[in-house]
């Protein structure tokens, strides 16, 4: 089986947390607190799984 | 704070409403264009909305031309801090959007269809987890090398999490996303074990970084 375009949560975290240019060093002044972001993301994945409000 | 969603070549007007509701900006430095946004608060909590939002505006710049996604949360302080980073970086990034240009990232996960039975001990589960990680091992070698062959270049990580075999992003000739759908889905078809996930075109977000060689 293979469903197109179903943008899920996973795949934005995926992506946008995993991936992307990452500047580093005293240039990047500020991000939310990764620990924070870490467990928000975990509890995010439990829940909302499959949320899927198509495609951007 | 300026928020920078995304490193382009083309200066290009994008209409999607930015992160803190801010608008997005097109500013240009040398070669290089970043598409920002002003005065968004100290820190960005990453939320499904939150991600959306960064998604759709590097989206939007896309449809554009040529660019390479930040990861979620850049902040630099100021003009001065942002023309730093596209000075000191600007010869990887102009080598990294050659290497994306005219192209997109797809993304093709296998998510296990079956229930696990649950384990009757300690013994049991660790069998079934090192069984579970050569099926995943399995899986990705029959299902992952057709579909690389089609792109340019490729990444996949084994068992990603519990429902996952395997997760794959392929960076593909703009156009050539319908192709690599069709053979995941002769793939998917060939494994019951497995439903396979084609998620895109998106942005490079998997390409972004400098690689050697």
């Amino acid at each position: 089986m293979v469903r197109h375009r179903e943008v899920t949560l996973v795949d934005l975290v995926d992506r946008l947390l995993g991936g992307g240019v990452v500047i580093s060093g005293e240039i990047m002044l500020a991000v939310a607190d990764v620990d924070l972001v870490q467990v928000s993301l975990r509890a995010l994945i439990a829940s909302v799984d499959t949320v899927a409000e198509g495609a951007p | 704070m300026i928020y920078v969603y995304a490193i382009g070549e083309e200066a290009a007007t994008v209409d999607e409403a930015g992160l803190d509701d801010r608008p997005v900006e097109a500013v240009r430095h040398g070669s290089l264009t970043a598409f920002v946004s002003r005065g968004v608060r100290s820190a960005v909590a990453a939320s499904p909305a939150t991600l959306r939002r960064h998604d759709r505006v590097v989206a939007a710049a896309m449809d554009a031309g040529t660019v390479l996604p930040m990861r979620f949360g850049t902040l630099v302080g100021g003009d001065r801090d942002l023309a730093a980073v596209l000075s000191e970086r600007g010869q990887e990034l102009e080598r990294t959007l050659d290497r994306v240009r005219g192209r997109v990232e797809v993304g093709v996960r296998a998510e296990w269809s079956g229930d696990e039975p649950a384990p009757r001990d300690g013994r049991d589960f660790m069998l079934a987890k090192l069984e579970r990680r050569r099926a995943a091992r399995r899986l990705a070698d029959a299902i992952h090398p057709p579909l690389a062959g089609l792109a340019a270049d490729s990444r996949c990580t084994l068992l990603p999490r519990d429902d996952t075999a395997f997760a794959c992003a392929y960076l593909v000739d703009r156009g050539r996303e319908g192709e690599l759908a069709r053979r995941a889905a002769k793939s998917g078809a060939a494994h019951e074990d497995v439903d396979l996930v084609v998620t895109g075109p998106w942005p490079p977000y998997s390409f972004s970084e400098a690689r050697d060689g």
